[in-house]
């Protein structure tokens, strides 16, 4: 089957988990970020050309559920597509589980960061949005803990199966 | 590190680019619209399937746990509710004001539109609802909704040809001027998030108690209409100064909702 679709089928997929489960599943207010989690695995096993059109693609579609402004999502994804190519570099021997398991955490948190920032400041200019400082903490700590056990449980599971598999 | 890049690649590179940024900017032209309808029409499937993993999964969990920890507190909700009515049949002014809130729509005239809700979800503690009626039906920003039994839900934040958002009244930031019943003193009530309201502004020395309900003044193009919103959840009130202020939890309960109405104006 094309690499493509497969992406496709399996992000489908966990974008039907997350509409129908997700919100029972929240850390601090903030929902569990399967979605990107999957992008994430996605980017770090596909070039910079094919991450541009996942943007495009899973960007147009991320928009059209979301309150955030219009292209922001489309702004994350191609940022962490050239982020991407920084930490495979930064990170040079990404054929270790546990290097993998900390840029997928990185990823994640810069995605999460970001929509948390433009929820802040896109909602403070439209005076929609207040957040209490105590308030912003907590959603930041949950955003810390989803980066860090999202890649962990993935990457953790992969590990394990082919070990077991040899 | 030297690397080859092909024309084919940097040609890739500049059309995903191109298309990046007329999508990032669109939201200045008409292709803006345009846009999030095609998103729309691509994850349409994936929600309504949604929709119905839901509908399904929460008919499992009712067959399979009638005697859980959400009945009993359903039960205990609708005996609450059924001795608030009591109590609200001998107070003759207050339960009229209750039944015109609950059958606004034939004594106020009120134009409603319904709409099937398509996701419920949150981000970063904003709650929001996805309904699959847009532009096309009428739906206009800041049109308020409500649920099937007037309970004020929240506004139209956001609409598209086929598609509207709804922020959930007790988002952060979010304020309404509320009367408080029975004893009918105004006061605000701003969004904590959570499902909560901090309500302020109430008058020293009011008779506040913990079970009285909020009604949402909301202004219209004739005269203004009042919405069931919240209920006082604070056994006393706090503060020193001249006005107190009290905590309240929204009566809507948003994720449980398949279908709201919008109020399209008198």
């Amino acid at each position: 089957m094309n690499k493509f679709f497969f992406v496709i089928i399996t992000i489908a997929a966990a974008f039907i988990f997350e509409i129908s489960f997700g919100r029972f599943i929240t850390i601090f207010e903030v929902s569990l970020p399967f979605v990107i989690g999957l992008i994430v695995f996605w980017y770090w096993r596909t070039l910079l050309p094919a991450r541009f059109s996942m943007a495009a693609f899973f960007g147009l579609a991320l928009e059209s559920i979301s309150l955030q402004p219009f292209g922001i999502y489309f702004l994350i994804l191609v940022s962490l597509a050239f982020i991407t190519d920084f930490l495979k570099f930064f990170f040079s021997n990404t054929k270790s589980y546990l290097t993998q398991a900390v840029a997928a955490a990185l990823s994640i948190f810069f995605v999460l960061i970001f929509l948390f920032l433009s929820n802040f400041f896109f909602g403070a200019a439209a005076g929609s949005i207040n957040l209490d400082i105590s308030h912003s903490f907590l959603m930041l700590a949950g955003a810390l803990i989803w980066s860090l056990l999202l890649p962990i449980s993935i990457f953790s599971v992969q590990f394990i199966s082919l070990r077991m598999l040899k | 590190m030297i690397m080859k890049i092909s024309k084919g690649t940097i040609v890739k590179f500049v059309a995903g680019m191109a298309v990046i940024l007329l999508i990032v900017f669109s939201r200045l032209t008409s292709t803006g619209l345009l846009m999030r309808d095609i998103g729309f029409w691509l994850v349409k499937p994936l929600l309504y399937a949604g929709v119905v993993l839901r509908q399904e999964s929460a008919l499992l969990y009712f067959n399979n746990t009638t005697s859980s920890e959400f009945t009993k507190n359903l039960i205990e909700e609708n005996q609450g509710l059924k001795s608030r009515l009591y109590n609200a049949e001998k107070i003759g002014e207050e339960v009229g004001r209750l039944k015109k809130a609950l059958k606004f729509e034939e004594e106020r005239g009120m134009n409603l539109e319904g709409a099937r809700v398509l996701l419920h979800t949150q981000e970063f503690g904003r709650e929001f609802l996805l309904i699959d009626k847009g532009i096309k039906d009428g739906v206009r920003e800041h049109q308020i909704v409500v649920d099937s039994h007037a309970l004020l839900v929240g506004m139209v934040r956001e609409a598209t040809h086929y598609e509207a958002k709804i922020e959930i009244a007790s988002n952060v930031g979010i304020t309404y001027e509320v009367e408080i019943t029975p004893i009918g003193v105004r006061a605000v009530a701003r969004g904590m998030g959570g499902r909560t309201f901090l309500v302020e502004l109430i008058p020293q020395e009011t008779p506040v108690r913990r079970g009285d309900l909020l009604g949402a003044v909301i202004p219209q193009k004739v005269k203004k209409i009042s919405l069931p919103l919240g209920e006082i959840i604070t056994k006393e009130l706090e503060g020193n100064g001249g006005f107190r202020y009290a905590r309240a939890v929204l009566l809507a309960k948003p994720e449980l909702l398949s279908e709201i109405f919008i109020i399209q104006g008198e």
